[in-house]
């Protein structure tokens, strides 16, 4: 195990960590489950991807324009939520994935099943960056919205998203404008999303339609649900795990779906608020031990 | 203009009148009972009031502001709040964050809601206080008993200041205790200003504490006045306890 594989391993950590974040958002605050999240990856990996080699910005100049796009494609792909809710939302956005899967592979201008290839690497300052420099600019983006998250988790928007996602009728009674937030959910979400998707694409180095199908939309939810859904420790720590346990258990190959189906179903049994969610027993267990230790330190001086 | 007048307020559900041509004067400062049998057209008179549904004829006026069409967000910020017959915590967050919920009614617009709130939560707690829920502030709302929970619901309509406050059935499902307490708490409510309509069935409790009555049944005004007028009224007798009550009560 090399240095590089391990930096690879967490750039790609790293980048799911900013989806689940921005996942938690939508389906951990505002409840709207989503399993179309890797439309809106895509659709940022897709913008970088264009950007780059048909428009020839660099990576800085093009972030702000690609996270500009996704944010407005996440709130016209998040309209359906106003009008179809629970269930039907959950199955409107597998469509999602189908919808902006197929724009992907039909339309030339999105290179088709070639997809988009020779996507440089970012500079900075006429560097380009190195393995271990991209695992750094990754890692200041998942620092920066992990900050973000932590400032939102803090604001009335937070608390209108948990109020509605729970029960539209009273949040609407206690003057909070239902349609409006749900937008705010997906726009933010959106956002979030397209700057994992830049990040992607200018590492990987090209864009497929494959990378952003149903399957990486459950992941996404996966992890989010394993680590704790409506919590930022959760998110991160779901992440990790997803993505470092399936490398490190490379000698189960064969039956890594099997394990990871295994242990989603017993932890819907056992734990459904998540590995560290709200009251669960890790998290629980790791406050007590911690609580407990620092008592031992105040008993323990003279 | 009073505070709040509805004219000739109707709502159909099909081929059913629910509403019939309701009008109901609401003055400032008093506690104003709706009552009437089950199915008489009380609750949906108050989701037309606040915005829950649209009525089919007629006009609600607020603050002489024609209120009707407008959303329920838009209701409960110009000053009407409403409770819940059946309670309607957010059972997932804490007691303290649902008053925070209520509270938060004028920062849902602009860039309010990228604002944190930890500067609310002293007037939160305060408000928790004064329904005596301070000591419960931080456990989730879901796991409240039912008589806190009806007092949580008077305190999200407490958080948003409104000059008219609806409750829907506060009494439903409460001790004698407690509906002495909730008594106490709705003459506070009062005395601080706020006019309340309040939608009830324990007759004890409403005689006690309204100024004037409003009866519906089968969705229209059958009689209204104050509370002894009311209950001695043979419209009201015969709605409630059926025809021929009259005379074998005389």
């Amino acid at each position: 195990m090399t240095l590089g594989y391990l930096l690879t391993v967490g750039t790609f950590t790293g980048i799911f960590m900013i989806l689940t974040l921005s996942l938690n958002i939508l389906t951990g605050y505002a409840k709207q489950v989503s399993l179309g999240h890797a439309a809106f990856f895509g659709i940022g990996a897709y913008a970088a991807a264009i950007l780059a080699t048909k428009f020839g910005l660099s990576f800085w100049a093009a972030l702000p324009c690609v996270v500009a796009v996704t944010t407005v494609v996440g709130i016209f792909l998040g309209l359906p939520s106003l009008r179809v809710s629970h269930d039907f939302l959950v199955l409107s956005t597998i469509g999602l994935n189908f919808i902006v899967g197929s724009v992907f592979k039909y339309f030339s201008f999105f290179g088709g099943s070639m997809g988009i290839v020779d996507i440089p690497t970012p500079t900075f300052f006429g560097k380009a960056f190195g393995t271990v420099g991209y695992f750094g600019l990754t890692f200041a983006f998942v620092t920066l919205a992990v900050l973000t998250s932590i400032y939102f988790s803090r604001t009335w928007g937070r608390l209108a998203m948990e109020a509605f996602g729970e029960d539209e009728t009273a949040a609407k009674a206690m003057g909070i404008n239902v349609a409006k937030f749900k937008i705010y959910a997906f726009a933010i979400s959106s956002a979030y999303a397209g700057i994992a998707g830049a990040l992607w694409a200018h590492y990987v180095g090209s864009v497929f339609p494959e990378n952003f199908g149903f399957d990486r939309s459950i992941d996404i939810l996966a992890m989010l649900v394993l680590g704790g859904l409506g919590t930022i420790r959760g998110a991160v720590f779901g992440a990790l795990l997803l993505q470092v346990l399936p490398e490190a258990l490379r000698f189960i190959q064969d039956y890594r779906m099997l394990v990871s189906g295994a242990v989603l179903a017993l932890m819907m049994v056992f734990q459904p608020m998540g590995l560290l969610g709200k009251g669960s027993f890790l998290y629980l267990r790791s406050l007590g031990i911690l609580r407990h230790f620092r008592r031992g330190v105040a008993s323990g001086a003279p | 203009m009073e505070l709040l007048e509805t004219e000739g307020l109707t709502k159909d559900f099909g081929g059913l009148r629910a509403v019939d041509h309701v009008d109901l004067v609401v003055r400032r400062g008093e506690i104003h009972g709706v009552i009437g049998p089950n199915g008489a057209g009380k609750t949906t008179l108050f989701n037309l009031i606040t915005g829950y549904l649209r009525p089919t004829y007629g006009a609600i006026h607020f603050k002489e502001r024609r209120i009707d069409g407008l959303p329920t967000h838009r209701i409960v910020t110009l000053g009407i709040a409403r409770t819940f017959q059946i309670v309607r915590p957010f059972t997932e967050l804490s007691v303290l964050e649902n008053v925070l919920v209520a509270w938060g009614h004028r920062y849902y617009r602009k860039t309010g809601p990228f604002r944190p709130y930890a500067n609310a939560r002293r007037r939160a707690r305060e408000i928790l206080e004064s329904v005596g829920l301070a000591d419960r502030a931080d456990i989730p709302a879901g796991t409240l008993p039912i008589g806190l929970q009806r007092r949580l619901e008077i305190a999200r309509a407490m958080a948003l200041e409104p000059e008219l406050m609806l409750l829907d059935e506060p009494a439903a499902g409460l001790t004698e205790e407690e509906i002495g307490g909730l008594k106490e708490l709705v003459g506070r409510i009062v005395a601080t200003g706020v006019t309340v309509v309040l939608v009830e069935h324990r007759m004890s409790f409403v005689m006690d504490i309204c100024e004037v009555i409003t009866v519906l049944d089968h969705g229209r005004v059958i009689a209204e006045g104050a509370p002894e007028e009311v209950a001695h009224d043979p419209a009201v007798i015969e709605a409630y306890l059926g025809t021929g009550s009259v005379n074998a009560a005389g």
